[in-house]
């Protein structure tokens, strides 16, 4: 991680929605830092608090108590915006223009010339997956192709920063392959990202640094190789001859059998040493062999479900 | 990003860019185009009655008497529903994320709304009232440095209806907003003497006339009825205190309505 200073800076942030007794603690005092260059995922399930986040970091929200930092400044100041990309959650641009139009609107709003924008907008539509559609009306763009609108506009004056609030959103997966591309252009490129995804396959793809969310509060911040670590087991795909007996470590491992294939997966490399000997000398044929690593699915999974117990018991 | 490919996004452009989509989505909807079909068919009405032959000069008054009004109601309705959909439209249908995610203040934003809602009325209400006035016949003198006081009443009335909507529309409801601007424009001034009128020597006389002087008066802004009755122009200062009062109407209007949006979530 970098040591220059945070491109965005949250502080005990506590964000809520209603008032008197219907108040409602959508973010209860998180606090994390992203630095430049960064990659962050910032993943939770619906309601989590991660949209009422990035609400809050781009000023359209207020905190009740806490800060939310961009580039230093306050997140409601015009200034901090100067420099960053935003992609909202959910969208529609506005019906009655042209996709060229709506980025003439945006780029110029970001300060470029109408020169630099002309120059700019066929290639980004392009880019986009959306070449030769700046004359088309978007009221007769699909969910997908707004979402593709939404990416060319947050990336238009080339920011420094991009937050994205629901990444691929209504892409199919080629529009998502193309926006994976993109981004991964955008990381290599030096630009700080953060993000949110329901999709973790993406997330595990693009992010060095994850940040759970849950409930409103953060329970895990950790690099995605962190996250990701060997489980310290090991799968066994092996053929049985008919004859042949299973052996004892292998049985109590719970094999299960599709016909004459077995499947193990042995916890430790000990054991999975003593099998694959055992499972030799039984007369089976090893298929294959693999080191098992957790998911980010499946540590978000856990997690989430972890968590709901304790909030239960 | 690149410094040279980058104006300096001053207020003043952004503004502009504002409401230059505020002018695209009023050429690209339907209301506009409903006002016109009216004007043709005031249009085709003048041409009848030029055929057959206006008998007098009263009548051919009346008749642009009828036209300017026409010209100047239909120009309000359109800036007091254009500006009053602005916010609620953009907030349902969230397209206002992604414009004050950019380098704009929210004060900026109202503004850029306020001056294209103006503008829309300005205009439609400059072809309405030409097309009445090159088509009835002026059968009597009439001033002209009247006609452009008119028109520049016109245009301030605009001005205030368009802000006094946009404020509405961060305050109350769409259709109460509406109906409320409405009545405002073409009751307020007679709703405010009523109240003035019955509260006079009572306990509340002096609240109810301090809070009509914060009902602004349309009614003195339309001074097409002083053009056709063949009046001279306002004396100049007269004409400058009214600039005044409206622009002083302006500021108010603006001054609260960029207090409520800066404290409003999105």
């Amino acid at each position: 991680m970098s040591s220059a200073a945070p491109v965005i800076e949250v502080r005990d942030l506590v964000v809520e929605y209603g008032r008197g007794r219907k108040v409602h603690r959508a973010v209860d005092g998180i606090g994390f830092e992203v630095r430049p260059g960064e990659c962050v995922g910032f993943i939770g399930a619906n309601g989590a608090g991660k949209s009422t986040t990035m609400k809050t970091m781009m000023g359209f929200l207020f905190p009740v108590s806490g800060t939310a930092r961009l580039f230093g400044r306050d997140a409601r100041d015009k200034e901090s915006r100067r420099r960053i990309g935003y992609l909202p959650e959910v969208a529609l641009y506005y019906p009655f223009m042209k996709a060229r139009e709506l980025l003439e609107l945006y780029g110029g709003l970001s300060g470029l010339s109408k020169a630099e924008l002309r120059r700019r907008i066929p290639p980004l539509l392009e880019k986009v997956g959306l070449g030769g559609k700046g004359e088309v009306l978007l009221k007769n763009f699909s969910k997908g192709m707004q979402q593709r609108v939404g990416i060319a506009q947050a990336i238009i004056a080339e920011p420094e920063l991009l937050v994205f609030d629901e990444l691929s959103s209504g892409l199919d997966p080629v529009g998502r392959h193309d926006l994976r591309n993109v981004l991964l252009e955008l990381k290599n490129a030096g630009r700080t990202i953060f993000f949110s995804s329901h999709e973790l396959t993406e997330v595990e793809s693009l992010c060095d640094r994850v940040i759970m969310i849950h409930r409103g509060r953060i329970v895990t911040e950790a690099t995605v190789e962190e996250l990701m670590k060997p489980l310290n087991a090991y799968e066994i795909v092996f053929h049985l001859p008919d004859a042949a007996e299973l052996p004892a470590c292998v049985k109590q491992c719970g094999p299960k059998a599709e016909g004459r294939l077995h499947t193990v997966t042995i916890p430790d490399v000990t054991a999975y040493s003593r099998a694959i000997s055992e499972l030799a000398s039984a007369g089976a044929k090893i298929q294959s062999t693999a080191s098992k690593t957790r998911s980010l699915e499946d540590y978000f999974i856990d997690l989430v479900r972890s968590t709901e117990r304790e909030a239960v018991s | 990003m690149n410094a040279a490919a980058r104006e300096s996004a001053t207020p003043l452009r952004s503004v502009g860019l504002v409401g230059r989509g505020v002018l695209l989505e009023t050429v690209r909807r339907r209301e506009l185009y409903v006002i016109l079909v009216f004007a043709a068919l005031f249009l085709a009405g003048v041409l009848v009655a030029r055929a057959v032959g206006i008998p007098n000069p009263e009548t051919g008054t009346f008749v642009l008497n009828l036209g300017l009004t026409l010209a100047l109601g239909a120009a309000h309705v359109l800036a007091i529903l254009t500006a009053a959909r602005q916010i609620p439209a953009e907030l349902e249908n969230r397209t206002i994320h992604p414009v004050l995610a950019k380098p704009l203040s929210r004060a900026e934003y109202l503004l850029g709304k306020w001056w294209a809602c103006t503008a829309t009325g300005a205009s439609t209400f400059f072809v309405l009232a030409a097309i009445a006035w090159i088509a009835v016949p002026k059968l009597e003198d009439y001033s002209p440095p009247m006609l452009v006081q008119t028109f520049l009443a016109g245009v301030l009335s605009l001005a205030l209806v368009a802000a006094l909507s946009l404020l509405g529309s961060i305050l109350i409801p769409h259709a109460m907003n509406v109906v409320l601007v409405a009545l405002v424009v073409w009751f307020g001034h007679t709703f405010g003497g009523f109240v003035v009128a019955r509260a006079a020597g009572g306990v509340f006389a002096g609240f109810a006339r301090w809070l009509m002087a914060y009902v602004p008066n349309f009614n003195k802004l339309n001074l097409v009825a002083r053009y056709t009755d063949g009046i001279g122009p306002l004396p100049p200062g007269e004409f400058l205190v009214m600039t005044l009062y409206v622009t002083i109407c302006l500021a108010a209007c603006f001054a609260a309505s960029a207090f409520a949006f800066d404290r409003r979530r999105l």
